[in-house]
């Protein structure tokens, strides 16, 4: 069972880890154009319908149940396929129909259903942390006045704690 | 042509004469980057690979401009992104292409060091101890040569298509202007004989430094001189090199004809995704 608490927990100690594995500065040129809301992360509960284990980014496919007994299909953007692989994600883990949780931060228009994807919790309880990779030690947030710099894009650093989408 | 060329390639000449000669060898001694014996003697780029962490454009632009230019950077239509952001991934070329977070890899055989810049799966080729070839084609990676200097390579690349994302300078964003990754990037043509001159060498064992000077005469009244990029090394597992193929480019595609992004549907791309790998259905 999916202890929420410390799933939290470790969401906010990760958060800056988290932001640069999101959005290393060649992720960034891809993400800019959905304008993810980092200040609300969503926790999503799913079956899944498809992984394209694809660059520049791979993407995640879930039909998430409402309450309302309707479902709905949200798409994940994550890391490209290299840095997936480094981060040790493979494409079988996440096989179609699996029964999965996911958090991530919807588009600003949460009527398109897009999101960038955080972390992903398998239904054996291993989870996988999304993205290119964060920089070594020493590295500093985004230069001003040019994009990129240390992988971190401000704007895509999450700063809520997630809480259910329903 | 490129005046820089025969310099580079005398300075060379020069640096390994004075090296032979130091080293109380022959003097007709062939140029470091010409035996595979060499490789022991080069700095050790070539063990796991390098990722740059720096800005993919340059944040301190210290230039002055051609009239022409400054006429073009006057008139300048702000782009929000690249194309490389747009379906199909096109590359931006030299020198973004190589800072985008992604690895690079050295490669050695005698006469050449190969780059193979994960992100694209491109690879440059530098041609060691040659001279620029004045009828290369153009490419996005340019027609590269090198030479050690001591413990630096130093790499002139010229030839470059003319879509390469060529960054001129910095700008503003006006106010209420839809602003994106590059709205503070001001990009242009460049000349036929622009060209960059990079110098890269291990400042730590697993630190490569590469700094970057531009020219191009009919842009920039002085030598465009990049910020410099410290790449970190990764070694081990991780750093084996991978295949990148832009593969799925168009879920929220940026346009660059009307400077905005196409977002699909997840029900959209579903099926596409589920047509591509059933064409037959």
């Amino acid at each position: 069972m999916l202890n929420l608490r410390f799933l939290k927990m470790r969401l906010a100690m990760a958060g800056a880890l988290a932001a640069a594995i999101l959005s290393g500065p060649g992720a960034m040129a891809h993400h800019a154009g959905l304008g993810f809301d980092t200040s609300h992360p969503y926790i999503f509960h799913g079956t899944v319908r498809k992984f394209a284990w694809s660059n520049p980014h791979a993407w995640l496919f879930i039909e998430v149940p409402k309450s309302d007994g309707t479902s709905e299909l949200w798409g994940f953007e994550a890391g490209g396929t290299n840095a997936l692989d480094r981060q040790g994600w493979h494409k079988s883990d996440i096989p179609e129909g699996a029964k999965i949780t996911v958090i991530g931060s919807a588009s600003r228009d949460i009527t398109k259903r897009l999101a960038m994807l955080q972390k992903v919790i398998l239904p054996d309880g291993r989870s996988l942390d999304a993205g290119p990779g964060a920089p070594p030690p020493g590295f500093k947030p985004g230069a001003p006045g040019g994009p990129g710099g240390g992988g971190l894009a401000p704007g895509l650093i999450p700063t809520g704690a997630p809480t259910e989408y329903k | 042509m490129i005046k820089t060329s025969s310099w580079l390639l005398a300075a060379a000449m020069a640096t390994t004469v004075a090296c032979v000669s130091t080293a109380g060898s022959s003097a007709t001694a062939a140029p470091l980057g010409s035996s595979w014996a060499d490789i022991t003697k080069l700095p050790n780029f070539f063990s796991g690979n390098w990722t740059d962490y720096g800005p993919m454009t340059d944040p301190k632009v210290d230039v002055t401009y051609t009239p022409a230019a400054l006429n073009y950077m006057a008139h300048y239509k702000p782009i929000r992104d690249i194309p490389f952001a747009g379906a199909g991934c096109k590359t931006p070329g030299l020198p973004i292409i190589q800072r985008a977070a992604m690895p690079i890899k050295f490669f050695y055989e005698p006469g050449m060091i190969a780059i193979y810049i994960e992100n694209d799966s491109a690879t440059r080729f530098i041609h060691l101890n040659a001279p620029q070839d004045p009828d290369a084609n153009p490419t996005y990676l340019g027609y590269s040569t090198g030479h050690f200097e001591g413990d630096t390579l130093v790499i002139e690349s010229t030839h470059f298509n003319p879509d390469i994302m060529f960054e001129y300078g910095l700008r503003t964003p006006k106010p209420g202007e839809k602003t994106g990754l590059f709205s503070s990037v001001v990009f242009g043509p460049h000349g036929p004989n622009m060209h960059m001159v990079e110098r890269m060498r291990l400042v730590d064992p697993n630190t490569l430094e590469i700094r970057t000077t531009i020219y191009d005469d009919t842009v920039f009244t002085k030598p465009y001189v990049a910020v410099v990029h410290d790449l970190k090394r990764q070694q081990g597992a991780a750093a084996w090199p991978r295949e990148w193929q832009c593969s799925l480019s168009d879920v929220s595609a940026y346009d660059g004809k009307t400077n905005t992004y196409n977002v699909k549907s997840p029900e959209e791309v579903l099926k596409e995704l589920d047509s591509d790998e059933n064409p037959g259905q």
